[in-house]
């Protein structure tokens, strides 16, 4: 098996390695991690999803981009959810003032 | 019903019967009272500060009582909130961030209690346990425009175009924003992603 490499030239961060065996060309993985952000965020066409669909299902290199990716995105969307009811007794804490407030 | 308001001219909500008020207060709570955890979060995210946040999430809960006349019901009642909220706190930060904090020229009817949403003082200071974690701090490394554009889209979910709605900015710039965002956030996060649950491939 030959060695692996690492992608040379990287603009971001990116985890994991290219494979030399893989079925894509670096140029074509780097094509479709630039593409994994609007991916994500379902901002592409039906035929460039298919693309992206197809490489990060054939290409382990770019799943594991697309998994950070994501797993980023988990991240970040993790909300408190044990804050709900703060909120909700805010709401109703202002919402009484202001009825009171604005009464006539 | 006068308002008054610091430093702009008094604002007036509409006169209205008790059966208009009665179906006024009906939209408020039909339309806003479901987003108040989406307010508090969105506040938190914001300044990382309980304290502030809840003034802020009271500032905006009144502000959208106040101008509730101005929104068409059944639209985007979400993306209507946070950009009171985000104006809210874009305007007096950027005052408080430029002049000391005066009692004298709060709102005489104010709603809030004595710690005020102008005091930022405590801007930074995270509540232990729940703003300490490396995402925050991500988050609050980066600076004000893309942090807001962040936790609308990968937080709150909004989509770009809400987004431009809640900033009122277009697509474009969104779309720009938010990718030069996650890619500071990737730079800051990548080696937290990876210890906390995404397993790095064996070589």
């Amino acid at each position: 098996m030959p060695p692996h490499t690492v992608m040379s030239c990287r603009k971001t961060k990116k985890v994991g390695v290219y494979r030399p065996d893989s079925p894509y060309s670096q140029e074509e993985c780097e094509v479709i991690i630039q593409k994994l952000e609007l991916f994500l965020d379902g901002q592409l066409h039906s035929k460039e999803r298919a693309e992206v669909e197809r490489l990060i299902t054939d290409c382990e290199y770019c799943a594991e981009q697309y998994k950070l990716e994501k797993r980023l995105r988990q991240l970040l969307a993790r909300r408190w959810h044990n804050l709900h009811q703060e909120a909700q007794q805010i709401a109703q804490s202002v919402w009484q003032r202001l009825r009171q407030s604005f009464s006539g | 019903m006068e308002i008054r308001t610091r430093g702009r001219k008094p604002k007036k909500m509409p006169e209205m019967t008790p059966e208009q008020k009665a179906a006024y207060d009906a939209l408020f709570e039909r339309e806003v009272m479901p987003h108040a955890s989406s307010i508090y979060h969105f506040a938190l995210r914001l300044v990382n500060d309980r304290e502030v946040a809840r003034d802020l999430m009271q500032e905006t809960l009144f502000r959208a009582y106040r101008f509730l006349y101005r929104y068409k019901p059944s639209t985007n009642a979400k993306a209507w909130l946070f950009r009171i909220l985000r104006n809210t706190f874009i305007n007096h930060y950027r005052k408080a961030s430029k002049q000391p904090y005066s009692l004298e020229e709060h709102n005489e009817n104010s709603l809030y209690d004595a710690e005020d949403i102008y005091a930022y003082h405590n801007y930074q200071d995270p509540v232990e346990g729940l703003f300490g974690d490396e995402v925050t701090n991500a988050l609050h490394q980066l600076p004000e425009d893309f942090r807001t554009i962040v936790i609308l889209a990968d937080v709150e979910g909004l989509s770009y175009k809400e987004i431009s709605q809640v900033l009122r900015i277009p697509v474009g710039t969104i779309r720009s924003r938010l990718h030069r965002a996650r890619k500071i956030l990737r730079e800051l996060l990548i080696d937290y992603a990876a210890s906390h649950g995404y397993e790095l491939p064996e070589d």
